[in-house]
C-alpha cells in the first residue's frame, strides 16, 4: 500500500481523532504524521477543538438536573392530562357502564326469547298446548266431577282431542296475530275468524270448538294466551276451591285433587301458562303451583291440609285465579 | 403493541437523559430554552407513542427526536442561533487564578462562539460525536446516512469549526491588551 500524504490525513483526519480507522490505515497515517509537522499540528488542533467541543458542552449546555418545572410540564401533558380527561371514577364509571349494558341486553335477549317462546309442548314437537285431552279410550269420569254448570274446564262429551281440526282452525291467522307466535308453530294452530275480533274469537272458540289452539285476544300483541292457559287457571282455580270446601277431617278430597292435578299435567301447563303471563301475575301462579306441588308429592298430614286451606283462604288464591281467567275470557265462553 | 409508560418510568427516564439531551439540543439550535421546550416535546411524544422495541430503544429514539426538532426548529426562526453569555462557575473568572485556567476560558468561549456561528448540520454531527460521543456506526444509524458520510462530515465540520476558532483567535490577538483583560474581569 502506498504511504499517505498530507490530503490523505485531512481527508482521514476525523476517523484518526475517534480511533475510527482499521490498523493497516491508522499505521500508515501515523508513519506520515511522524515525519510531517504540518500534519502534526493538524491532528493535534483537530483533538484540542474536539475536546473543548465536548467540555463546553458538558460545562455549558447540560445542566446538572432537570430545570425546575420541566418534569411537571411534561407530566402535566402526558400523564396528569390523561388522567384529568379520563377523571378519577373513569375506571368505575367505564365497569358500571359494561355492566349496565350487558344487562341491557340480556334483559332484552330474554324478554324476545320469551316473546318468541312457542307452548313448550310445540316446541318438544309434542301435542299442541290446549290443556291435554284425556285419551278417547279413557272416561272423564274425573271430569265430570268437577265440571261446574257453565263453567267447565274440559267440557264433557263436547271436548273431541282426537277428532280432526275444523275448516275454521286452517284459516289464517289475522293480521295482528304476532307472526313469530305462530311461525314457530310449523303450522297455523289458530282457529280466528277473519275479523280477529274477541268476539269473533270468542264465537269460534266456544265450547265444542274443536280449534284447541285458538289464540285469545291479548293486550300485548307478543304474547300468546291460548284456551288451554284459560282452562289451566279455571281448573287450579276449580282445585283450589274444592280443597277450600273439602272435608277437613280426611284425605279423600286431595286424593281426589291429586289424581285430577296429575292426569290432566296440570303443574306442567300451570308452568307454562305462568310463563306465558304479564310477571305481575305470576306470583299467584306460583302460590298455586307450591300448593298443588305438595298435594301431589306430599307427604300431607290433616294439619298441612288445613295450612293449605287456610293459605288459600286468606290469599282468596282461587278466586283470583278465576278472574284472571275472565280477564281473557269475559263472556265465560268456555 | 408497545407497552403503556407509566408515571414513574417517564420520571425516570426524564432524570436519567433530560439533561444531556436538553444539551444536545442546545448545542444545535443554540438557545437554551428553545431547547428545555423541544426535549420537552421528546418526553411527551415518548409517552403518547414510544417505540416498539421498548425501553431499549428509548435513548436512541428521544435522541433522534430531539436532533431532527433542533434541526428544524433552528430552520423554522432561520436566525444564528447563539447561547447566553457564559454560565460557568464565576469563581473561575477571579483575577487571582492561574493563567492556564484563564486560557481555558478563552478557549471555551472560542470554541463555543466558533460552534454559533456554523451551520445547523455541522453542528449536529459534532454535538453526536463530541458530546453524546457516539461512534460512526451509530450516528449513520441516527442520521440515516452510510458511514463513509459520516467521517467525510465531520471532517468538514471540523475544518470548519477549526477555522472559525482561528479567526476568532486572530481577532482577539488584534484587541488592544486592555480590552482582553477587561472580558475577563470578575462578574
Amino acid at each position: 500500500m502506498r504511504p499517505m500524504d498530507c490530503t490523505d490525513i485531512k481527508v482521514l483526519l476525523s476517523g484518526l481523532i475517534d480511533d475510527e480507522l482499521n490498523a493497516e490505515t491508522r499505521h500508515l497515517a501515523e508513519r506520515h504524521i511522524a515525519e510531517c509537522r504540518a500534519c502534526r499540528d493538524l491532528v493535534d488542533e483537530a483533538e484540542a477543538a474536539h475536546q473543548l467541543l465536548a467540555a463546553e458542552a458538558e460545562m455549558n449546555l447540560a445542566p446538572d438536573e432537570l430545570p425546575a418545572g420541566f418534569a411537571g410540564a411534561v407530566l402535566s401533558r402526558t400523564v396528569y392530562d390523561e388522567d384529568r380527561r379520563r377523571g378519577p371514577l373513569t375506571g368505575w364509571v367505564n365497569w358500571l357502564g359494561w355492566l349496565a349494558a350487558a344487562a341491557c341486553l340480556v334483559l332484552a335477549i330474554t324478554i324476545w326469547a320469551l316473546d318468541r317462546r312457542p307452548p313448550a309442548r310445540q316446541m318438544n314437537g309434542g301435542p299442541s298446548p290446549v290443556v291435554q285431552a284425556p285419551p278417547p279410550s279413557q272416561p272423564t269420569v274425573i271430569h265430570t266431577a268437577y265440571t261446574t254448570p257453565g263453567r267447565s274446564w274440559i267440557s264433557d262429551g263436547e271436548y273431541s282431542p282426537g277428532a280432526p281440526a275444523p275448516a275454521a282452525a286452517e284459516a289464517a291467522v289475522p293480521d295482528e296475530a304476532p307472526a313469530d307466535a305462530t311461525g314457530d308453530r310449523g303450522a297455523p294452530d289458530a282457529a280466528v275468524d277473519d275479523a280477529g275480533t274477541a268476539a269473533g274469537m270468542a264465537e269460534s272458540a266456544t265450547i265444542g270448538d274443536t280449534a284447541p289452539d285458538a289464540i285469545l285476544p291479548w293486550p300485548k300483541p307478543s304474547v300468546a294466551i291460548t284456551r288451554a292457559d284459560v282452562e289451566t287457571l279455571d281448573a287450579t282455580a276449580l282445585l283450589l276451591e274444592m280443597l277450600l270446601r273439602g272435608d277437613a277431617r280426611s284425605f279423600a278430597d286431595v286424593e281426589s285433587i291429586r289424581r285430577i292435578i296429575e292426569y290432566d299435567e296440570l303443574l306442567a301447563h300451570l308452568a307454562e301458562t305462568r310463563d306465558r303471563l304479564e310477571p305481575e301475575l305470576r306470583p299467584a301462579l306460583f302460590a298455586a303451583e307450591s300448593i298443588l306441588w305438595r298435594i301431589v308429592h306430599g307427604p300431607l298430614s290433616l294439619d298441612d291440609v288445613q295450612e293449605l286451606r287456610q293459605t288459600v283462604a286468606e290469599s282468596d288464591l282461587a278466586a283470583r285465579l278465576e278472574a284472571m281467567s275472565r280477564r281473557w275470557d269475559p263472556a265465560g265462553a268456555l | 403493541m408497545p407497552q403503556m409508560i407509566t408515571e414513574a418510568t417517564l420520571r425516570s427516564w426524564m432524570e436519567r437523559l433530560g439533561p444531556r439531551l436538553i444539551a444536545l439540543s442546545a448545542g444545535i439550535c443554540r438557545d437554551r430554552h428553545q431547547a428545555e421546550e423541544i426535549v420537552q416535546e421528546a418526553f411527551v411524544k415518548l409517552w403518547r407513542s414510544p417505540p416498539d422495541a421498548g425501553e431499549i430503544a428509548y435513548t436512541s429514539w428521544l435522541r433522534r427526536v430531539v436532533t431532527n426538532s433542533s434541526i428544524n426548529a433552528l430552520q423554522r426562526t432561520r436566525r444564528p442561533g447563539t447561547l447566553p453569555e457564559f454560565s460557568t462557575d464565576p469563581a473561575m473568572r477571579t483575577p487571582d487564578r492561574p493563567d492556564r485556567e484563564c486560557d481555558v476560558q478563552e478557549d471555551l468561549q472560542r470554541v463555543r462562539a466558533a460552534m454559533d456561528r456554523l451551520d445547523a448540520p455541522k453542528r449536529t454531527i459534532l454535538m453526536l460525536r463530541a458530546y453524546e460521543q457516539l461512534s460512526y456506526e451509530e450516528i449513520a444509524e441516527h442520521l440515516g446516512v452510510p458511514l463513509g458520510t459520516v467521517m467525510s462530515r465531520l471532517n468538514r465540520a471540523r475544518a470548519a469549526l477549526m477555522e472559525e476558532m482561528k479567526r476568532d483567535l486572530k481577532r482577539a490577538e488584534d484587541e488592544p491588551q486592555v480590552f482582553r483583560f477587561q472580558k475577563y474581569k470578575p462578574a
